[in-house]
This record gives structure tokens, C-alpha cells and sequence, in this order.
């Protein structure tokens, strides 16, 4: 399968490196979790992946082309990233801010053409929000939003995908529908998703490939049935029990 | 109401206006032999003040409130009005006459020094309650160097000064209009340029990252253009209360959009047509109505956002 986002001996982080140098490849149309203790720079790693922030050294290639070399715009029709803390509009419509994954394609006056709104109801369609489309986002249940946030992300049309922590607020129903649909999303669209989660052992049966920190400062890429095998998840053994 | 009943009756509502305010009067234009005089240096004039502030300030009162994601921002209150004024203060006080050329650069930049501190103070302070106080403060220092200019000048110029400060409509002067008009049109174009800034900033910076924009690129075009906006009303105008807080919140109310390609015209909209109102009573004193109007809209505010202010 070929690489469409690869970070080749990076260091993350803003004044000091986190983590040892380390590889990734992110292989087209893979869902990879992102695991780790909290605090050890999974979301460092998501915005420095994404060009939010630059790595502190190293360098991140996008479809083979060096990640700092796109402008703002180019990157955001390729890559985009959902943050599932972020603040919320209390008067926003759920169309509306689906609609705004379509900013990027718009001219100053962030006008839609016929087509951005197609695709807008398509991402609607696809994550089942359709259906409250004129609800306020405010109003909605967690699982509700973290569709909606994703739904945005697919109208942005980008060939990776970052979420952190889709499933922070998530109950198991919607956990395991999110999980459900991004494994739809990755086989069906070629799309390649990141993201940063907690749930090690959803992470079994859905994800292709683990990236995980190990608690020390080292990071790994392996398949899933490697990572559950030996050492390298080794920080969470102390909770596993509880699981 | 259908959107285009609102639009409609805004417009409609605004040549009505328009027409009143050049026809009503103590001097009739049909008789009186100043008539023409008093159509041309007074009424017209006047006119433009209110249509131009109408537009100027509700645009820079809504992309404060929409940057700095506050619905308690506005010129005013978070002292922009004051850091213009202070250019202004400086030179009516001191007697420095350079007319507009040296006035209009120095109000601007006050204004700009303080939206650049009040970012600055926003990035280290998330709660919106603190970013109001900090605007508060910044006026208070601001006010404290006018009130020493004040203590240092002559009768003559502290008379002119507080005449200013009063806040008109009908200072403006026929010449000054093409002037006034151009830098207000300089203005909004910073603002409009800035719409899909205006749209995703309400998520976050990361946000608006993810969307392809610079935060910073567009948070200094929106500085730029509310600080050209609120410099050159207050410059021609006067410090004026209030307008920018209320009129987005009753530009939201009425079309009920967050989109900034509705919400901006909808806030010029009803802006011009506000001052267009007060401006039909040029006896009143102009921040007096614009306290009565402004602050029953900040409680009514309150009450329904008292979830999202902390």
C-alpha cells in the first residue's frame, strides 16, 4: 500500500523534544490508533503531523512532498484535524457548521456553489446527521456532535484524517458506531485516519496499525497484533486491569 | 417573516428615514430663502454621519464580539473608542492644528494600540469576563493621559474637546464626506475580506487552522479595519456609545444567522437605520439615546447567554 503521510526521524514538540527521532508511514486508506500515557504528546504529534505546529526536527512529507512546502490552503484540501474539545457556537445549525468544512473550496466571500452543498448533504448522509441537520449544535448528545465534528471533516474532502480523542465523551453504543463508520470510511473512500484514543481494546478489533508512545520516550508504528504482543504497550498494564 | 419581507422592509425603512431626516426641521425647504443652505450644510451632512457611523460601528462591534468570541465586545466597551479619542484628545488639547491629516492617523493608531493589547491580554486570558475588565482598565489609563492633557490646555481648546466628546451627528462637513465615506469603504473591506475568518474563529484557532487560514493574518486584517472604522467615526463623530454592542445582537435576533454573509449586511442594515432614527432628533444629545437603547439590549444579553458567559 502505498504512503500518503510520512515522518521521517521527527522530534515533536514546542521548546524541547519530547520523544526520541521516529519514523511513521501512514499507508492509504488504514485506520491507525494513536496510543499513549496522558501527557506524552499524542495531541503534540496529531498538530505537528497536520502542519499546525512544525516538528521540532525532522521532516513530515505529505504525498511525497515536504509537509512545509504547502501553504495553509493546500494543506487544508489534503489534511484536516478534529478536536473534540473544541468551543461551539451556541446558536450554529448543525448544516451550517458542517458547511464550513467547505470554506477551504470557497472564494473570500465563502460563498457554496451547488456541488459544496451536494457534498455537504452527502457527509450529512454518511455520519447520520442528516436527520437533525437543523438542529442547533448545542442541543445535541456527545455522540451526536462527535458525528457532526466528523461530518464536517468528510465534507472537507482530505485524503488524511486526524481525530483526538473521538471517543473521550463517547458511550459504548457510540463508540462502537463511530468506530463502525471510520472503518467504513477508510475501506470505502481510501481515507487515512489517525487518531488518538484511550479504548485499547476496540483499538483490537477495528484498527490496522498502532502508533504508540511508550510512557518512556520512545514511539513505535507496528501492526495491531504486533503492539498487543510484548513490551511495547507496557504502561498499560497497570490499568489493563481494569478493563 | 420570509428573509426577503426583512430585507425589504429594512430597505424600504431606510429611504424613509433618509427622506425624513432631510425634510424635517425648524427650517421649512420649501419657503425659507436659507433653505438650500441648510439642505446642503446641515441636513445632508448630517445624514451621512448617521448612515456612516450606522455602518462602521455595528461592523467593527460584530467581528469584536465574533474575534474575540465575546457577545459583550463592541468598540466601546472594550476601548478601542478611547484609544481614538486619545488621538484626537492630543491634538485638540494641545493645540497642534494639522487638521484631519494629523488627526485621523493618530486616532487610528490608539485604536490599534489598544485592539493590539487587548489581543495580546486575550491570549493569555480565556475567560470573557476578563477580557471586558482589561477593556475597561485600557480605557481608564487611556482617559487618565486625556484628563492630564486636559489639566495642561487652554479654556479655548478644552471647550472644543468637550463639545467633541459630547458625540454628534452634525459636526461632519460636507467637504469632509467624500473622506469620511472612503475610509469607512477601506474599512468594511478589511472586515469582508475577513468573512471566512469571522466564520470559524467561533471554534478556535485550531479550527480555523484546520479550515487552510492564517489566525494570524486575519486577526491583524480585523484589527486593521475596526480600528480604520472606529478612528475615523470617532474622529468625525465623536466617541459613540453602544451602537456597535447592540446592533449585531438585534441583527442576529432578527435573520438568525451566524454566517457572516448575513450577518454583516444585516448588521449595516439595521445599524443605518438606527442611527438614521436618533439622528431625526439632532436636539437630543446623541450618547444619551444610544445609553437608553444599548444598555436594555447588554441585560437582555445577559439573561440569555447567562450559560455561556462565565
Amino acid at each position: 500500500m502505498t504512503s500518503v503521510l510520512e515522518a521521517n526521524s521527527i522530534e515533536i514538540g514546542y521548546h524541547s523534544s519530547l520523544v526520541s527521532p521516529f519514523d511513521i508511514k501512514l499507508r492509504k486508506g488504514s485506520l491507525v490508533a494513536l496510543l499513549g500515557p496522558n501527557g506524552s504528546g499524542k495531541t503534540s504529534l496529531i498538530k505537528t503531523l497536520a502542519g499546525i505546529i512544525p516538528p521540532y526536527s525532522g521532516m513530515v512529507k505529505f504525498l511525497g512532498k515536504d509537509l512545509k512546502d504547502f501553504s495553509l490552503l493546500e494543506k487544508s484540501h489534503g489534511i484536516t484535524t478534529v478536536f473534540m474539545n473544541q468551543s461551539i457556537h451556541p446558536q450554529i445549525k448543525v448544516k451550517d457548521y458542517v458547511s464550513l468544512g467547505r470554506s477551504p473550496y470557497s472564494n473570500f466571500l465563502d460563498a457554496r456553489r451547488e456541488t459544496d452543498l451536494k457534498i455537504v448533504n452527502q457527509a450529512l448522509e454518511e455520519t447520520r446527521t442528516l436527520h437533525f441537520e437543523d438542529r442547533f449544535l448545542s442541543t445535541l448528545s456527545d455522540g451526536e456532535r462527535s458525528r457532526v465534528f466528523l461530518a464536517r471533516a468528510l465534507a472537507q474532502e482530505v485524503q488524511v484524517l486526524f481525530l483526538d480523542e473521538p471517543f473521550a465523551f463517547l458511550d459504548i453504543p457510540n463508540t462502537v458506531y463511530l468506530f463502525n463508520l471510520l472503518k467504513k470510511l477508510t475501506q470505502e473512500t481510501g481515507l487515512s485516519i489517525l487518531l488518538s484514543t484511550h479504548q485499547l481494546h476496540y483499538v483490537k478489533d477495528y484498527c490496522d496499525e498502532v502508533i504508540a508512545f511508550d510512557g518512556r520516550n520512545k514511539v513505535f508504528q507496528k501492526s495491531v497484533e504486533d503492539a498487543f504482543e510484548g513490551e511495547l504497550l507496557a504502561w498499560t498494564k497497570d490499568f489493563e486491569a481494569f478493563l | 417573516m420570509p428573509f426577503r419581507f426583512k430585507i425589504f422592509f429594512f430597505v424600504f425603512l431606510f429611504f424613509f428615514l433618509i427622506f425624513f431626516n432631510l425634510l424635517m426641521g425648524p427650517v421649512s425647504l420649501f419657503k425659507d430663502t436659507l433653505a438650500l443652505k441648510v439642505f446642503f450644510e446641515i441636513r445632508l451632512p448630517r445624514v451621512f454621519a448617521a448612515i456612516l457611523v450606522g455602518i462602521a460601528l455595528p461592523v467593527s462591534g460584530l467581528s469584536l464580539q465574533t474575534m474575540f468570541r465575546n457577545p459583550l465586545a463592541g468598540p466601546s466597551v472594550l476601548g478601542i473608542s478611547s484609544g481614538a479619542s486619545l488621538g484626537v484628545a492630543f491634538f485638540l488639547l494641545s493645540g497642534l492644528n494639522l487638521g484631519f491629516l494629523g488627526v485621523f492617523p493618530a486616532a487610528a493608531i490608539g485604536a490599534f494600540g489598544v485592539s493590539f493589547l487587548l489581543l495580546l491580554f486575550n491570549r493569555f486570558f480565556e475567560s470573557p469576563v476578563v477580557l471586558l475588565i482589561i477593556g475597561l482598565m485600557l480605557s481608564s489609563i487611556v482617559n487618565a493621559f486625556v484628563n492630564l492633557l486636559m489639566f495642561f490646555s487652554h479654556s479655548e481648546s478644552l471647550k472644543a474637546y468637550v463639545a467633541w466628546g459630547m458625540g454628534s451627528f452634525s459636526k461632519l462637513l460636507i467637504s469632509e464626506v467624500p473622506l469620511f465615506l472612503s475610509l469607512v469603504l477601506l474599512g468594511f473591506l478589511f472586515v469582508l475580506f475577513s468573512i471566512r475568518y469571522l466564520n470559524s474563529i467561533y471554534f478556535g484557532s485550531d479550527f480555523v487552522q484546520s479550515l487552510g487560514l492564517s489566525n494570524r493574518f486575519y486577526q491583524s486584517m480585523v484589527l486593521i479595519g475596526v480600528s480604520i472604522l472606529t478612528a475615523s467615526t470617532t474622529v468625525f463623530c465623536g466617541p459613540i456609545a453602544f451602537l456597535g454592542l447592540a446592533v449585531p445582537h438585534i441583527a442576529y435576533a432578527v435573520f438568525k444567522s451566524t454566517n457572516h454573509r448575513v450577518l454583516l449586511p444585516a448588521s449595516i442594515l439595521i445599524g443605518v437605520n438606527l442611527s438614521l432614527l436618533v439622528s431625526l432628533f439632532p436636539q437630543i444629545p446623541l450618547n444619551a439615546v444610544m445609553s437608553l437603547l444599548g444598555v436594555p439590549v447588554v441585560f437582555i444579553v445577559l439573561f440569555r447567554s447567562s450559560q455561556t458567559i462565565r
